[in-house]
């Protein structure tokens, strides 16, 4: 018998994978900065963030507004900092009902076949064909504007397309050799589910779930834009940069500030996103 | 001055884990008109001797030594150069001709391509170039052959297609890599039978590249064995079958030889018939069916009207081609497919889709593809404990892992791979890791599905030698479904065959071998390349 390579280094799971990817180290530190900071910040800065300081209007950094101030004379330190709170809050949490819905509703979706994959696939083309707008205008309409609806209204329209990629998966999965033979050895459903579908999904999900946060954090400014999204004087990354579009001319540091939070956000994100499908992935050592 | 002339090449790769030698100082070389077989198992480098020397490396690879081919130094040469030569003067075929051939296009098309390409020959020309090359592959209706698209021929005839785009710009040189491997027995015969008159009317020369030393004897005037990437031994065939010098070409030898004394029928065995049948199946036929346009679906009958009847501890070779059946039927009675009709009795029981849990623990599967049957986010110890976590409850996480340990030995490995991936062993270790889950829960029937058919010749060995030894300690019977009447022979005293849906033969596999009630059991026979039936083969059409 053949003794195959022996791998030198100990054996390691997946968090210990996920420590050693370079730049998924640098994204969970980035990340982790930036939500502190988001958490602490409005306590960093005397100023409140709907403090108007009409002796300050649209004033360039200095030491008493670290980023300077904006058209009505907020400091955009502390706006900032709040915008980043909400977004990120925003963009995981909406994030996470989609795939949790997705993966379900896939996963079961692919694996049940049949009328029940029919069925359930159909529900899924129905939503994808409203208009997302008019969803979220008629939420609006009944319950009322509230930051809760943007979560609600962006998750549940964003596991659409992760329920599309699980099922397909999924159906090519479930007729791989190592799931008939645990079917062979008995294992139920549920059980094929949790340890030989979902697992062999993940890589799939966390590349997906890492283009989802910034496109929730961009959907949510649009939403903003038309004046559904989150409402003055509560602001978001997306909110402060358009704002600082239209001020790019006077106030470039009210361009300049929230594009760079936004951005190191996003690079974050994608980078702990890459680092966890390698991780999840056992033949990567 | 010879064709092809290789001179201690050295092939290596860069890989994160450093770098790998493939290739350690191979020299060989190639007269004008030759047929020389490169016989090696997988990982012995004998395909990437000649993907080196012509240039074909993946990125992370790296030739260095010499190739000279008609008087031409390709080590270094540039990309421009190698295109000049490849396609025009050597051509390669490949194992796998579904993938090798482009989905969407006609396969005529894909044969005039080539000539456009090299000869620069008018769209029309090439087109009716192509079809008449077709007809010289002897493909039946060859003009109606070019319209089809890949997916709609047969393995057998991509193959054909194959062979006929490469030879389509009369090349000096064809390289077959392992060209029949992915083919049924009988396919196989009549694509060497092919290759060896194309290049008797051509005069082209030929490399082989097999594993399998019957059919380089078919084929090749000389013969180079390869192992772990060093040249172990070469010469004239003949010289290489009647009188292998090196241990290892015997071994290739020995695995290429159809065993003279199948095995007997076991004393042991011959008692048990007369007790109580452990599986008796009736009339069972299988459909599939597929959607077929809007809202329709279209039927195939994949086992029809098929009986048989296994007793405690009993080996049964179920062998036939591709799409006769076999695995469908194998999968009928382990209830994974639902049958249409029928009657499957076990242990005196009529059993009803879906099966019931106790059950699943007394009858289990070995699939083909080691890799592939074990889920590779999962340890081999999660593995193998599956069928514990199911059906022995009362059983913790220690003792679960004892047990596999217990049986990880038992399949002849340490028990430190319990905590090891899939993709750190090696095809033969994971296949004795599927084994060892398939008997853990002490099963009274084990289907194999081609288990050894993706094997090298001595891991092959291997595994048929511990499948019989557990099969006389465990007491287990065995469904051996394969396409390898080698095989069988080594491991079944009773065989029956499966042709076209149903089963055409049956009995005592030594009788079977020696003379055959049907025909088709004769021609799967004939067709099995063996030493030194193809050498005398060859010799006979050389003096012709």
């Amino acid at each position: 018998m053949r003794t195959a390579a022996l791998p030198t280094q100990d054996r390691i799971g997946w968090r210990q994978r996920f420590a050693r990817h370079g730049g998924a180290r640098w994204g969970l530190i980035t990340l982790g900065l930036l939500a502190l900071l988001a958490a602490l910040g409005l306590l960093l800065t005397p100023h409140g963030y709907d403090t108007v300081d009409w002796d300050a209007i649209e004033q360039a950094p200095s030491l008493t507004y670290l980023f300077g101030t904006d058209s009505v004379g907020r400091d955009l330190f502390a706006r900032l900092m709040l915008a980043t709170g909400i977004s990120l809050a925003l963009g995981l949490l909406a994030t996470l009902v989609s795939v949790v819905i997705g993966i379900s509703w896939g996963a079961v979706a692919g694996l049940a076949g049949g009328r029940i994959d029919a069925v359930m696939t159909r529900i899924v083309d129905v939503l994808y064909a409203m208009p997302f707008l008019f969803l979220v205008i008629v939420l609006m309409a009944v319950f009322g504007q509230s930051i809760w609806l943007i979560f609600v209204g962006v998750g549940a329209v964003e596991w659409l397309t992760l329920a599309r990629i699980v099922r397909g998966q999924t159906l090519l999965l479930k007729n791989q050799p190592f799931a008939e033979a645990a079917r062979a050895c008995g294992a139920g459903p549920w059980r094929l589910l949790t340890r030989h579908i979902v697992p062999n999904l993940l890589g799939v999900v966390a590349v997906y779930t890492t283009l989802t946060v910034p496109q929730v954090i961009l959907v949510e400014s649009f939403l903003s834009f038309l004046g559904l999204g989150v409402q003055e004087p509560l602001t978001s990354l997306g909110v402060l940069v358009k704002e600082g579009v239209e001020t790019l001319e006077v106030a470039p540091w009210l361009i300049l500030f929230p594009s760079l939070w936004l951005a190191a956000l996003l690079i974050a994100l994608n980078l702990v996103g890459d680092g966890l499908r390698d991780a999840l992935d056992p033949k990567d050592v | 001055m010879a064709l092809l002339d290789i001179d201690t090449l050295r092939v290596s790769f860069d890989t994160p884990a450093g770098r790998v030698e493939a290739v350690r100082g191979v020299s060989l070389s190639l007269e004008q008109g030759d047929a020389l077989a490169v016989v090696g198992e997988s990982g012995s480098g004998k395909s990437q001797t000649m993907l080196a020397a012509f240039g074909l490396l993946a990125r992370n690879g790296v030739a260095e030594g010499s190739v000279r081919f008609d008087g031409q130094e390709l080590i270094g040469a540039s990309p421009e150069a190698f295109r000049q030569i490849l396609g025009r003067d050597v051509a390669f075929v490949f194992q796998d001709p579904l993938s090798s051939l482009t989905p969407h296009l006609r396969v005529g098309e894909q044969v005039a391509e080539t000539l456009r390409i090299h000869e620069k020959l008018s769209r029309r020309e090439a087109k009716a170039r192509a079809v008449d090359l077709l007809a010289q592959m002897r493909l039946p209706e060859p003009e109606e052959i070019a319209r089809r698209y890949p997916h709609q021929l047969s393995g057998g005839q991509r193959q054909r297609v194959m062979i006929a785009a490469a030879l389509a710009t009369r090349p000096k040189l064809l390289i077959a890599d392992e060209p029949t491997t992915a083919l049924d027995v009988t396919v196989q015969a009549e694509i060497l039978d092919l290759l060896c008159e194309l290049r008797r009317v051509h005069g082209m020369a030929l490399v082989f590249i097999t594993h399998d030393l019957a059919v380089a004897a078919r084929v090749a005037d000389r013969i180079a064995v390869l192992r772990h990437g060093q040249m172990i031994e070469q010469g004239p065939a003949d010289r290489m079958l009647a009188a292998p010098e090196g241990s290892y070409t015997r071994t290739l030898a020995e695995a290429a030889t159809l065993p003279a004394q199948p095995l007997p029928a076991e004393p042991l065995l011959a008692e048990v018939p007369s007790g109580a049948p452990l599986l008796t199946v009736r009339g069972l036929s299988v459909d599939y069916t597929r959607p077929h346009g809007l809202f329709g679906t279209r039927t195939t009958r994949a086992l029809d009207d098929v009986s048989l009847t296994v007793h405690p501890g009993e080996a049964i070779g179920i062998v036939g081609e591709s799409g006769s059946g076999k695995s469908t039927l194998i999968r009928a009675i382990l209830g994974l497919v639902k049958p249409a009709s029928g009657d499957i009795i076990w242990r005196g029981k009529l059993l009803r889709h879906p099966y019931s849990q106790a059950l699943r623990q007394e009858m289990q599967i070995i699939h083909q593809d080691p890799f592939a049957a074990l889920n590779p986010r999962r340890t081999i110890g999660q593995s193998i404990s599956e069928p514990l976590e199911i059906h022995r409850p009362n059983l913790d996480g220690r003792g679960r892992r004892a047990l596999s340990a217990v049986w990880l030995d038992r399949v002849g490995m340490p028990a430190h791979f319990l905590d090891r991936y899939p993709h750190e062993l090696s095809g033969g270790q994971n296949q004795r890791v599927n084994i060892a889950r398939a008997l853990i829960t002490a099963p009274r029937l084990v289907a194999c599905d081609e288990a050894v058919s993706a094997l090298d010749a001595e891991t092959k060995a291997e595994i048929l030698a511990l499948l019989q030894t557990l099969r006389a300690e465990t007491g287990v019977a065995l469904l051996f479904v394969t396409h390898d009447f080698q095989a069988v022979a080594r491991l079944c005293p009773r065989t029956i065959v499966v042709q076209c849906s149903k089963i055409v033969d049956a009995g005592d596999t030594a009788s079977l071998m020696t003379n055959p009630r049907h025909p088709y059991t004769g021609a799967l026979i004939d067709a099995i390349p063996r030493l030194p039936a193809e050498a005398e083969r060859r010799t006979r059409e050389h003096i012709q």
